[in-house]
């Protein structure tokens, strides 16, 4: 069942901002890169395990945003998954245009198991709620784990991740599936 | 090869992950295309999936970078400005704190005034003329900013639909330079219209907003614009989106008309 679209003040606010940038509001702009330039970053330099390039590609992402605010669909995405999905999107592009995926995504490995056992909150995300996303994410069977961060973290399509696990291409599409309806039923009994 | 909708829709988690490649990329986005219940549902796993990203330690971005992306964009803006004038948006406007202390101040003057009899009233008329003169404008900006606050309510419920659609019009031969922009929130039939840079209006002549639904216009109203040529409306009834072909703006007799007759300076 698709969960109930949930509309909470921090959301609305994001949605007015962009209200207010496709309408050329420098001011709203600056506040919606502050509200959510740390969570970008972070995810792009787990990407890229390069802050300066994580840094160049946010840029861009920013960039587009302002330059496309009116198309933005409220329906479609939060504010914030918007401007994760140009930034990812953009991310995913350089990596798939330079020769060192493998030694990012050894890192990416290297990197994993902070998320099962928490990583130190930086106060500029609602600490509980990230709290319960790691905790969702160590919850998994670490098999399922890793293939769901092979995907979003780094940008690989199962039959990449299957690939590189050497497994079958149907073991990795039934463990992206069954974890993310975990996650989904984790995160809705937060929401609730 | 078809997939029935279960299967389907057991791809969009690896679909909202950008995880699909191939037959099953092509199958889903194709289906995404048509399929509006589909939609809804791989739209909420990109809400699940955007969660993911709170796994990710938030870092601040360095000042630089910061000051690098609002340079550009106030240089975009400013690029902008030279072929289209883009008005500042309306701002939520808080009720002032600063007149609400004014007018409880002045208030408290013109009772105290009043308390003591004012010996000396030559002196005093003429202040306590002042200070209710203040008052009267004090209550004045309260009761606009009161007004705002209304209309900003009514706009951020609009912009705030889950199912807001925006409609840009363009400037016709009349006003090149013009640009407008509609925001539709089909689930309240309301919309919210802003134009940017349209010229002054002739003498006796207002801008009429329109929308074309099932091939007629309707009038959406008539406003007017600043010096700059910026002007906005606030639409009660809008017909359903499906029925809707087209938005348009035309410069009509003050007070608008019930059919178009004049120039269309915008169309989207």
């Amino acid at each position: 069942m698709t969960p109930a679209f949930q509309l909470d003040d921090a959301h609305a606010e994001d949605i007015l901002l962009m209200g207010r940038v496709a309408a050329r509001d420098q001011q709203a702009f600056a506040r919606l890169f502050d509200r959510h330039s740390p969570i970008v970053l972070g995810v792009l330099t787990r990407m890229l395990s390069d802050r300066a390039l994580a840094e160049e590609i946010l840029q861009e992402a920013f960039l587009q945003a302002w330059q496309q605010a009116e198309r933005y669909q409220p329906a479609l995405a939060t504010p914030r998954g918007w401007l994760l999905m140009m930034a990812r999107s953009r991310a995913l592009d350089r990596m798939r245009s330079t020769a060192a995926r493998m030694r990012r995504e050894d890192d990416l490995m290297r990197e994993a198991p902070q998320t099962a056992e928490g990583i130190a909150t930086s106060g500029l995300e609602a600490d509980e709620r990230r709290r319960h996303v790691i905790a969702a994410m160590g919850s998994l069977p670490a098999e399922q784990r890793e293939c769901i961060e092979l995907a979003f973290f780094g940008g690989l399509t199962h039959t990449q991740i299957a690939d590189k696990l050497q497994a079958p291409l149907g073991t990795v599409k039934s463990r992206i599936l069954l974890g993310m309806n975990k996650l989904r039923q984790s995160l809705a009994s937060y929401s609730s | 090869m078809m997939k029935d909708t279960a299967a389907l829709a057991d791809l969009l988690p690896a679909h909202a992950l950008g995880a699909l490649d191939g037959e099953d990329l092509t199958v889903v986005d194709a289906a995404l295309r048509v399929d509006r219940e589909l939609q809804s549902a791989a739209a909420a796993w990109q809400r699940e999936v955007e969660q993911l990203a709170l796994a990710a330690e938030p870092l601040q971005v360095s000042e630089t970078t910061r000051a690098r992306v609002l340079q550009r964009i106030a240089q975009d803006s400013a690029v902008r400005t030279k072929a289209v004038s883009v008005v500042a948006p309306a701002r939520p406007v808080a009720p002032d704190p600063g007149n609400r202390w004014l007018l409880r101040a002045v208030a408290a003057v013109l009772a105290v005034a009043v308390a003591w009899g004012l010996s000396d009233r030559s002196n005093m008329r003429g202040e306590v003329n002042r200070l209710q003169d203040n008052l009267a404008q004090v209550s004045a900006q309260l009761a606009k900013a009161s007004n705002e606050i209304v209309t900003l309510k009514a706009q951020s419920h609009i912009v705030a639909s889950p199912d807001m659609h925006p409609v840009v019009l363009a400037g016709l031969e009349a006003a090149p330079a013009s640009v407008a922009r509609t925001f539709i929130s089909p689930h309240d039939g309301k919309a919210l219209f802003y134009a940017y840079s349209l010229p002054a209006p002739p003498t006796g002549k207002q801008y009429q907003l329109w929308f074309i639904a099932d091939g007629k216009p309707v009038s959406a109203g008539v406003f007017d614009v600043d010096r700059e040529g910026n002007g906005s409306l606030l639409v009660d009834h809008v017909a359903p989106l499906a029925s809707i072909q087209a938005w348009a703006v035309t410069i009509e007799p003050m007070g608008g008309l019930a059919a178009p007759s004049g120039a269309m300076v915008l169309k989207g």
